[in-house]
Order: C-alpha cells, then structure tokens, then sequence
C-alpha cells in the first residue's frame, strides 16, 4: 500500500494553510501527524479524503489518482475528521448500517460487522439511542466504528481520543496499537498528546505553517519531551535546538553521541523522555521508571 | 449506483420524518385542514359572494369549483412552508451541523447524496400534505355530494410539480449558504418578496405577466378549477377552468426550474469545502 | 466508467445536458406563454384581412374580419350587456340560444331578425305604430344568425360562425394577432390595419392627422412614392422611410377642405 502528496498546496484566497507539500506513506505502520494549532494538521487530512480539495498537486493512493477514483479508494479508507456529527434522528445502529451499505456490505455480513465495530470501541450498549441523545464521547466512539467498518487497509483519524475520558481513551489507544500489531495497515492519525503520539507512532511528521518540518523516517536523532517547567532551562542544554510546539511540549533536537549525557541531565521528576528506539534507549527509560 | 441511492434515500427519509420540524408541518397543515373545512361547511352557499359583483358572464358560476379554488389556493402555499423547513436546510445544515464531515468522506458520489437527499424532502412534503388534500375530498363530497375529480387530479398532478421545482430551488439556496439561518432567511425573502415585487413591477410598469416566476407559475394549482390568477392585477379573467395551453406552460415552467436548480445545486456541492 | 471518469468532466456532461432541456424548454415556454395571454390580440386570428380598433371614453372596440367573415370584441359596459340569456342593447333585449362548446367556449346563437325585432318592439311605441309589421317578411330577410360568446371577463365577441370558429382556434393554437399588435396599439382615436398578398397598411387616425403606413410585401416603394408625391398640394407628408415603406401623415383640415 502506498499513500503519496505531490506538491500539495492549499491556499483559502490569499492565505496558505499548507504546503507545498510532498510525503510518500509506503510502510504499514502508525504515522502521526503533530504539530501546534493552526499547523495545517486538519486540512491536511482533510485534502487527504475529499473533504477539501487542494489548490495545486495531487495525491495517489496505490498508484491511482485520488481525485478521480474518489469513492472507489474511500470504499477502503475508514476516516474520522474533526469531531464527528451524525444525523441526529437516525440512531447509531442506523449510521453504521448507512456507511456500511456504502461501503458495500450488506444482510448477515454489515449485521456482524456492526457488532464486531461496536464491540471493540465499546459502543454497542447506546447503539440504539438516537445519536441526538450521545455525549460528545459516545459520538466519538460512534465515529471511530464507523472509521473501523469493513476493516479497512487505511484509516485517517483526527485525534481520535479527543472528548473521550482518560480511561476510554486508554482503550481507544490499545484499540490502536491491537489495529497495528500485524503492521497489515496504514493508520493516519493527528494527536496534540505526545505521549499518545510516542506510544503509538511508527513514524511522526511534524508539521509547522503548513509544511513539514521534520519527518522521522528521515531524521532520527530527536526526541519529544514534555516539560512542566519553564522552556527557557532548556535553553541551557546548548547542543540541543528546541522547537516549541505548545506550552508545555516541545521537539527536542539532540544528537545521538549527546544522549548518554542529555539522560542524566534530565532526570528530573514530571519530566518524560521520549526516545528513539535503541538499546541505551530503552535503558535510559527504565532508569527514569524507576525515579 | 440504485442501490447507494436508495440506501441513501431511505436514512434521510427517516431522518426527516422524525424530525420536530415534520410535526410542526404536520400541525400547520392540520390547522390549515380544520379551517378550510369549516370554512366550506358553513359558508358553501355563499362561495359566489367572492366574486367582484360587476363581473357579468354569460357561464353560471358553478360554486364548488370556487370552494375547490379556495381549497387550491391555501395549498399551493402550504409546499412553500414545507420546503423552508426540510429544503432550505438540507445542504447548509451538513457544513452548519458538521454532518458533512461524515458524510462527504464516504464512498458515493455527492451528486448521488443530493438527489437522494432532495427525493427525500420531496417525499416528506407529500406526505405532510396527504392530510389537507384528504380533508379537501372529503369536505367537498359530503357538502356537494360529488366532487370534480378531473380538476381535482390536474391540481394534484400541478402541486407535485410544484412541490418538485420548490424544492429544488430552496435545495440551490441552501446549497450556496453555510448557515441554515442565512438560507432560510434567503428562502424566504426570495419567494414572498422578490418574487412579488418582480411581479409586481413588470406588470404595473410593462404590462407583462411574468409566468416565469414560480410564484405565478404555481397560480394554475387553483386556477385549474377557475381561471383567476391572484398574482397579477387584471381585470381580464374568467370563469372557466384554465386551458391545457396554461396547464403545459405551468408544467414546463416547473421542469425546467427543477433541472437548473438541481443541477446548480450538484454544481456547487460538487466544489464545496466541507469547513 | 462513473468511477474514473473525471469529476470536472462529469459536471461538463450534467451541465450540458441540462442546458440541452432547459433552452428548447424556456423558448417553448415563452411561446405557449404568449398564446395563453388573456387579451384582444389573442382572439384576432394572425391572417385576418382587416383589422380595426376604436377607441372611445377608455375601451377598445375591435371589427375584424376577411372576406369570409368578420367579427366585432366589444366590452360589456353600460350600453352592451348580458342579463340572464338575454343580451340587452340600448335598452333592447335580445335572446340568445345556446349553440355549442367550442374549443372550450360555450358560443351563443343570435338571429339578425331577432335584433331588429327586438329594436322595433322597443321603437313601435314610438315611431312605428302606425306602421304594420310584416312578421313573416322580416323573418324570411333576416334569417341569418350571428354568433357570440365570452372570451373573458366583460367582453363579447360577435359575429358569423366562420368567424367565431377562427377567433377561438386562434386563441387555442396561438395563431393570433398577439405578433402583430404593434400595429394597432397606438394610443388614437382609431388604429386600422390592413392586410393582402402584396401589402400591408396600418395606421392611426389622432384628432389633427391620419397616419398611414404602406409596406410593400416585394418590390420597391419608389414608384408608390412617386405616384403620391401629388398629395403634398393637398397638405398631405409623404416620407419614404425605407426602400419598401412609406408613410403619409394626412392632416384632418385637408380632407374637410376636400369635402
């Protein structure tokens, strides 16, 4: 499978939202899209699916044009863009039957499919209601089933723990990592939780002003940290540069002979490193457990 | 492709009729039903008292076909209530409510989501009018004993049409809008205001009769029954049933209002950026 | 083929499709919209020989007609109405007989032995009764009808059957006068227009002048103009508007002068 943006621009009149912009997805994985507000994250899975289309460049999805075989490749795509809505008088059992004949099943087979769905992201107990009546939490879980349905080869999810509480969206996360054990699909996600982005990730794609500025599979010596205290202390780690990403995140840069050191520096309490995978790696994590 | 249709078709039929704007139709047009009814109950004998006393004829003017206008003329302006509440929002709610977020990224066309879409506010405004139409036979078989089933048919028949072309020109406004209020609002001012004033100025000022209008085209609901047309200021009217030359021009008005609005529609929703 | 078909090129196709209804659609539907115009001119048959219109204290009275038949569309107003079957006329009842529908119009029948019958009886009293009247002579004289029926509200048309038949097909096919009407809408006392294999003549007739209009249907003016260049010593405009057009303004004095 392969996912490829060519020259990707997207401008709302005079304002660029994103790119250019060109990524190649040809690795089964989780791919997590980061990036502060405004980045471009939304718009960019957005163009991805049809929502929006982009000014200039084009995108393929296994080699075929997506603009011209729009509903044939969304047939194996699940997708949950921005907080989702449904039509409220239709009960969530009905919406999954909706997108579920769209998606070609049908009879015994969307029947089963639509429990199975319901099953893993816990929503078979409100299935019933009408979606008028679901929390934003349940309509969540309502679009991550229907994202699911069909057990489709790519899923392109806007923060998909987002209204969730922090229990649901533990399982939402194991739901995910389960999804991914086989490495048998793409999975697109954006999440602002670094945490959640470095737990689940494969790869990471930060984007800023609409273009990416830095992409894992090219550029591993970073790592993401969270700090509670002042990003100015950072400053004085000097073979470090930083990228802000909100508040309290923000994209470390460090080179690899450097980690050793950096661990040591850095083993303060509420502080959680983030690593690229090695064996000093992991042993820099476990040490940080045990404090 | 059919089958994606009536998929489609069938969820937001649901979606519709159990909606509180489905009830609240269903309540107008009750209303609308018990007035009428009473209205020829007890003042069937005196229908022809309507007519302007220097109107001289040679035709005798036959007063259930004047009740059957009045009938008529209340129901061509029931649709134009209906299709605010199921029309006008129909394409501006999905941006508005989010719902398009869901919906455009599923695998169909979008020009398939909004024919569907449309059959299915079309089919919800039949249905909410089954009720006055229903309460119009029955009235007039039991004040008059029988009813003028050919005018009766030929006004069901122009009132489908009608009902066709409304809905496909709200589908368009609310096609151009983001916001359901704003489309709405448009709905409105377009039919009750422009439409009249239009009317209103090519006939005073050009003596032109604009039977391009929607509002003009819909006049032949009731003026299958008597030839008076409410919209335009003429003394030169009669009390025949409209011919079929008028019955064809309404109809082909109404068709090709349907065409281009639908298309204009697909044309725009095709293009649209769901935000 | 839906599938990969281009969506622009999609749209394109609906569009055009589209466009290939509606254009034919709208110019249909004007055309049925001027035959299903409530009017004068949608009652004068398009080929009707001669047409006049007089104008008198705000209503129109039309006379039309070929040489197979003519007609008169009058309004009903205070000298002419309709009581019951009866239609009275300067205080003269006439009866009328129901003849046929036709092409939706309930037409009436009139004898001209009726009308005139009618207005001895209302005259007798006072000019006639002295005078025997021979039923059976006027019967046998008169024993032509005319026909009459409502057009729309307040107006009549009268006249022979042929007639009648053509005013009311002219109305349902839309072969009427509705194209023609520029001929006669001119605000006057009278407009006229007059029609044959070779030419037409129209005009008005105001207070002061006549307006004449000649257009020959093939040929040339200029020998028309030539011939009637002598009207200028009688005070008369000849003016050659174009190669097949001419107009000749006579003024109402010069032809008091000539009688």
């Amino acid at each position: 499978m392969e996912i490829k943006l060519e020259n990707i621009v997207k401008n709302y009149g005079k304002f660029r939202a994103l790119g250019p912009l060109s990524l190649t997805i040809s690795q089964n994985g989780i791919i997590t899209i980061l990036g502060p507000n405004g980045a471009g994250k939304t718009t960019l899975l957005k163009v991805l699916v049809g929502l929006s289309k982009p000014s200039s460049g084009r995108i393929y999805i296994n080699g075929k044009d997506f603009q011209n075989n729009r509903k044939e490749i969304l047939k194996n795509m699940g997708v949950l863009v921005e907080q989702p809505e449904f039509y409220p008088y239709l009960t969530g059992r009905e919406i999954l039957e909706f997108s579920g004949k769209l998606k070609g099943l049908k009879g015994k087979n969307l029947e089963e499919e639509i429990k199975r769905v319901s099953e893993i992201t816990g929503s078979l107990e409100f299935l019933d209601k009408k979606v008028g009546k679901y929390s934003r939490g349940m309509k969540q879980r309502l679009g991550i089933s229907v994202a699911l349905e069909n057990d489709p080869p790519i899923m392109i999810l806007d923060e998909p723990t987002f209204g969730i509480d922090p229990i649901g969206s533990l399982e939402i996360r194991e739901v995910l990592k389960n999804l991914n054990k086989n490495r048998e699909k793409i999975i697109i996600f954006t999440t602002h939780i670094v945490e959640e982005a470095s737990y689940l990730s494969d790869r990471i794609i930060i984007l800023e002003n609409g273009i990416i500025k830095n992409d894992t599979l090219n550029d591993s010596d970073y790592v993401l940290v969270k700090v509670t205290g002042n990003l100015i202390n950072l400053g004085k780690y000097q073979e470090m540069t930083i990228k802000k990403l909100s508040d309290n995140q923000a994209l470390i840069r460090i080179r690899k002979e450097n980690l050793p050191d950096f661990n040591r520096e850095i083993t303060q309490k509420n502080d959680i490193l983030f690593i690229e995978r090695s064996s000093q790696v992991e042993e820099a994590i476990r040490e940080l457990s045990d404090h | 492709m059919s089958s994606n249709f009536f998929n489609i078709y069938s969820h937001y039929f649901r979606n519709y009729y159990r909606s509180k704007s489905f009830y609240l139709i269903l309540i107008i047009v009750a209303l609308a039903s018990v007035l009428m009814s009473y209205l020829t109950f007890k003042y069937s004998n005196r229908v022809s008292e309507m007519l302007p006393s220097r109107l001289i004829s040679l035709s005798k003017v036959n007063s259930e076909l004047l009740m059957m206008y009045l009938w008529a003329y209340i129901l061509s302006s029931l649709p134009v209530f209906a299709s605010v509440f199921f029309s006008s929002p129909a394409i501006s709610s999905e941006i508005e409510m989010r719902t398009g977020y869901f919906v455009f990224s599923q695998p169909v066309d979008r020009t398939i989501l909004v024919l569907a879409k449309y059959m299915a506010a079309v089919t919800v405004t039949i249905i909410s009018l089954l009720v006055y139409a229903f309460s119009e036979v029955i009235s007039i078989i039991y004040v008059y004993g029988f009813i003028e089933y050919n005018q009766l048919l030929w006004s069901m028949a122009m009132l489908i049409l009608f009902i066709l072309a409304l809905t496909a020109f709200t589908f368009l406004l609310s096609s151009i809008f983001n916001k359901n209020l704003y489309a709405y609002i448009t709905s409105f001012v377009v039919y009750f205001v422009i439409f009249y004033a239009v009317n209103l100025i090519l006939y005073l000022l050009y003596n032109y009769n604009a039977f391009f209008l929607l509002n003009n085209a819909a006049t032949i609901i009731e003026r299958v029954y008597v030839n008076i047309n409410p919209t335009i200021f003429t003394s030169n009217f009669s009390l025949n049933p409209a011919g079929i030359n008028d019955i064809i021009l309404s109809s082909v008005v109404f068709i090709i209002y349907t065409i281009a609005c639908l298309v204009g529609a697909i044309v725009v929703v095709e293009n649209k950026e769901v935000q | 083929m839906c599938g990969t078909m281009n969506s622009k090129m999609k749209l394109l196709v609906i569009v055009i499709v589209a466009a290939a209804i509606i254009i034919p659609a709208s110019i249909y539907a004007y055309n049925l919209y001027l035959t299903t115009q409530v009017g004068p001119a949608n009652f004068i048959p398009s080929n009707s020989t001669f047409v006049l219109k007089i104008n008198q204290n705000g209503s129109s009275y039309y006379i039309f007609g070929s040489d197979k038949g003519f007609a008169i569309l009058t309004p009903i107003n205070s000298e002419i109405q309709m009581q019951k079957s009866n239609l009275t006329f300067n205080n003269t009842s006439i009866p009328l007989t129901k003849y046929a529908n036709i092409g939706g119009f309930e037409v009436y029948q009139i004898t001209l032995y009726d009308i005139i019958d009618g207005y001895l009886a209302n005259q007798s009293s006072r000019y006639l009764s002295s005078y025997p009247i021979d039923d059976q002579f006027f019967q046998n004289l008169t024993n032509e009808s005319l026909y009459l029926y409502e057009p729309y509200s307040n107006h009549l048309i009268v006249g022979t059957l042929g007639e009648i038949k053509n005013t009311i097909y002219a109305y349902n096919h839309g072969t009427n006068f509705s194209n023609k009407y520029k001929y006669i809408s001119s605000k006057g006392l009278a407009e006229f227009y007059i029609n044959s294999s070779n030419e037409t003549i129209w005009g008005n007739i105001s207070n002061t002048s006549i307006y004449v209009f000649v257009h020959l249907t093939n040929g040339n003016i200029t020998q028309l103009y030539n011939e009637t260049l002598y009207l200028r010593d009688l005070g008369v405009k000849v003016i050659k508007l174009n190669s097949s057009t001419l107009e000749l303004i006579i003024p109402v004095s010069s032809i008091s002068k000539q009688f």
